[in-house]
């Protein structure tokens, strides 16, 4: 594509995606033709008396365009006919010559997506039509400063839990074949860590709880000293082919990342898609009156959150781009330029939609949130909230909403702790809820020995003040204590709710019908939530995760464009999964 | 706040005394007490002063003798935290004492800050009947964990997690559970039928 006589280039989507195709749309206009005399015309058009010289085909969301033309250039009905207009159109403008000009043709009485904010530095309207607008770019733009694929910022913001998953995520980042590396954390790591030498630490003065992820992630990528940043969570276990998959990718890329795994057993039997790329379903509608009018979420008052979260969530089709598409906190990879861009909100804490918002704020300012595809990341450790009863719900390649279920349930031995929590803390925390709302403390459930029994028991026997602040107290304990994960704000307010009109006998739903628990247990045969040892998090190498690996990778390839997409069939997704896999050696020193 | 019923026939001895009685007992019993009885005035509580925020129930009524929840919700931000709610509810039906009582528990519940006690004067006769109401209605009491209460609920709660497991949840799980049951109806009438 980088013939400069090159006069007509013409692009075509991936038939699954079911977006138009050139004979549904109309004809190149003649003025785009008049236009693009003296330059290469793009479009998805076909364009009469003019055959296309180049036919660019297949194009999807992961698609980059490294050789576009350098020169000026003619689009026409891009940001109309296709979703991915924001992709092509962010190559082509990074890799446009300074002095050159981009003229888009269409129907613009709405501004185009190179004039956001992000691109007003380098791209100047030099003159629009109520039918064209021509922008010219007069200085580089933020991340082709940052150009280069050699040098990465590997930051990690952490905090003082158990260092075992952060010792095998630093141990991986560690192998990866990058010519220059280094690895920042934010916060000071528990004294199990093993690689003090080998991380920088930062932000140490970051104060906590709650959890200020907003500053960490701020923090660290003002502090990296390399241009590429890969933000991950230290929960995120990278693929060992990291450096090729991001330099079959190319250089210049927006905010992206990788689709993640969490396997639910030792043997990679039961893949889940667990927060990678998400969307919101734009078919359910919620009153975000306030939200809108307020501009930014994090001018809201946090009793709003229940209005926010009332929308679906859905995992994003990761070759059909839209703009609501947004890269869930867990991994970036992005330019030191485009982060400071467009940072994250600090008036936002962990699980305040943080990351939500700043993909809002990103496509606002004209930076597209992508995923790479050929490599796959897994996550060491998961929250049942994420998946209940094992279900996922995500964008189909068809635009429509579906949800897919984890395999059936495997034998016991196998699985993986639900809840990243040992046996003795989760006793210590039931013993604090007994001791807090039960007369005779934990003592009084001695006798049982089945912990869904002692649960209802304890949940039974609790008396309080019925005041507001008493029960909205009783329910955040529920969420600490007994559930030992994240209550979402829809449910809390919901059940402060029932307990003001059915008071006590709320109760006895929770004894019998509450989700949120018998969604745990329903995953857990024999009702195991937490780990004895955190290595049981870990799979042994063997031919029984390369076999469970192999029947994955079967599964999923037939889905493969709907719920993940790899470009390399079967063989690409077991190779994937294999190179993603965290097994034990990592964690374990002594037993590798 | 503890709830605190003191009989028509104490307050109209020494209504003080009582108020005074009521708040010491409330001050030194703390959250954990029950509901206070207070049916004689105590010599001991003779010189102890009391704060209280003395209502009569027709305050709170409307014009068709029914507890008015705008008029108690409007009062209960007015009144002073330090010193006691006291309700004079002597000569009114039982009835019409429990409502109002079911009214300002909904009204306390939005407050921050409660009084120490939140007292009812009441005749006589009807003493422990609002004792059991005003304690029931300031609390979320706790159920019985009887096993015989708690297996049930058991049985509920591991019959809806292996729906769950093994059936999920959605369009398919009511589908399966539907043919589940209708099988189950053909084998009962089999069962007729053979017999």
């Amino acid at each position: 594509m980088t013939n400069t006589l090159c006069r007509f280039i013409q692009f075509q989507h991936e038939r699954s995606l079911a977006y138009p195709a050139a004979g549904a749309l109309p004809r190149v206009s003649d003025k785009a033709l008049r236009l693009s005399q003296n330059s290469p015309l793009l479009s998805f058009r076909a364009a009469d008396k003019l055959s296309p010289d180049i036919v660019r085909r297949n194009i999807h969301g992961g698609s980059r365009f490294p050789d576009l033309p350098r020169g000026d250039l003619v689009f026409c009905g891009i940001e109309s006919d296709s979703p991915l207009a924001p992709l092509i159109l962010w190559d082509a403008a990074h890799q446009l010559q300074v002095g050159c000009s981009i003229t888009l043709c269409d129907d613009y009485n709405h501004v185009s997506w190179l004039e956001r904010p992000y691109f007003q530095q380098g791209l100047a309207v030099e003159a629009r039509d109520h039918d064209h607008v021509v922008l010219r770019k007069r200085t580089a733009l933020p991340v082709e400063a940052n150009a280069g694929l050699e040098r990465w910022s590997f930051c990690i913001p952490t905090g003082p839990g158990d260092a075992t998953g952060l010792n095998a995520v630093v141990k991986r980042i560690l192998e990866l074949d990058v010519p220059e590396k280094e690895i920042l954390l934010c916060g000071r790591p528990d004294r199990s860590f093993r690689y003090w030498d080998q991380v920088r630490i930062v932000g140490e003065d970051i104060p906590a709880p709650p959890v200020w992820i907003t500053r960490k992630k701020n923090v660290l990528a003002q502090e990296a000293r390399h241009e590429n940043l890969c933000i991950i969570h230290d929960r995120v276990f990278l693929p060992v082919n990291f450096m090729s998959a991001m330099r079959q990718f190319g250089d210049l890329y927006p905010f992206a990342g990788f689709q993640s795994l969490w396997f639910d057993d030792r043997l990679n039997l039961s893949p889940v898609r667990y927060s990678d790329y998400h969307c919101i379903n734009e078919g359910h509608k919620t009153p975000l009156a306030a939200v809108n009018q307020s501009g930014r979420l994090s001018a809201i008052h946090p009793e709003l959150f229940a209005e926010f979260e009332k929308q679906e969530y859905l995992c994003a089709n990761p070759v059909r781009y839209r703009s609501g598409n947004y890269l869930t906190g867990s991994l970036y990879i992005v330019k030191r330029n485009a982060w400071l861009h467009t940072p994250q909100d600090e008036n936002l804490y962990w699980a305040q939609f943080e990351d939500v918002e700043q993909g809002q704020r990103c496509h606002a300012n004209g930076i597209p949130h992508v995923i790479i595809p050929g490599a796959f990341t897994q996550s060491l450790f998961s929250r049942p909230s994420f998946y209940f009863a094992g279900y996922t719900n995500y964008m189909s390649a068809g635009g429509c909403a579906a949800k897919t279920r984890k395999v059936l349930p495997l034998p016991a031995a196998i699985l993986k702790p639900l809840i990243k929590l040992s046996e003795t803390e989760a006793q210590k925390k039931f013993a604090r809820f007994s001791a807090r709302y039960s007369q005779g403390g934990i003592a009084q459930f001695a006798g049982e020995c089945n912990e869904l029994n002692k649960i209802i028991a304890a949940i039974y026997s609790a008396q309080l003040p019925f005041k507001k602040s008493a029960v909205a107290a009783f329910i955040d304990d529920i969420e600490r204590d007994i559930l030992c994960d994240q209550l979402g704000y829809g449910a809390k307010r919901w059940l402060l709710e029932q307990f003001i009109q059915k008071r006590s006998s709320l109760k006895k739903y929770l004894g019998s019908e509450f989700y949120e628990l018998a969604s745990q247990f329903a995953m857990r045969p024999g009702g195991r939530r937490f780990y004895r040892d955190i290595l049981e998090y870990f799979p042994r190498r063997g031919w029984p995760v390369r076999l469970g690996s192999w029947l994955s990778a079967w599964r999923l390839a037939k889905m493969n464009g709907d719920y993940l997409y790899h470009p390399g069939g079967v063989r690409g997704y077991y190779q994937a999964i294999l190179d993603s896999t965290p097994f034990l050696d990592y964690a374990s020193e002594e037993r590798a | 706040m503890i709830p605190v019923v003191i009989t028509a026939s104490a307050y109209s001895r020494d209504a003080s005394v009582c108020l005074a009685q009521a708040h010491r007992l409330a001050c030194e019993n703390g959250a954990a007490a029950r509901t206070l009885l207070i049916d004689a005035p105590l010599a001991q509580f003779a010189n102890a002063a009391a704060s209280a925020t003395v209502i009569t129930l027709t305050e709170w009524l409307d014009a068709n003798h029914k507890p008015s929840r705008e008029i108690i919700r409007s009062q209960s931000k007015a009144c002073p935290v330090d010193k006691m709610i006291v309700v004079d509810g002597r000569h009114y039906d039982v009835d019409v004492l429990a409502a109002v009582i079911e009214q300002a528990a909904a009204a306390w519940f939005h407050l921050e800050s409660w009084q120490p006690a939140f007292v009812f004067v009441v005749d006589d006769f009807d003493a422990t009947r609002i004792a059991n109401t005003l304690f029931s209605a300031f609390q979320i009491l706790s159920l019985s964990t009887a096993k015989s209460s708690v297996q049930h609920d058991l049985r509920m709660m591991r019959r809806y997690i292996n729906k769950m497991r093994w059936l999920g949840k959605g369009r398919t799980s009511r589908y399966l559970l539907a043919g589940y049951r209708f099988l189950r109806k053909c084998k009962s009438y089999a069962v007729r039928k053979l017999s």
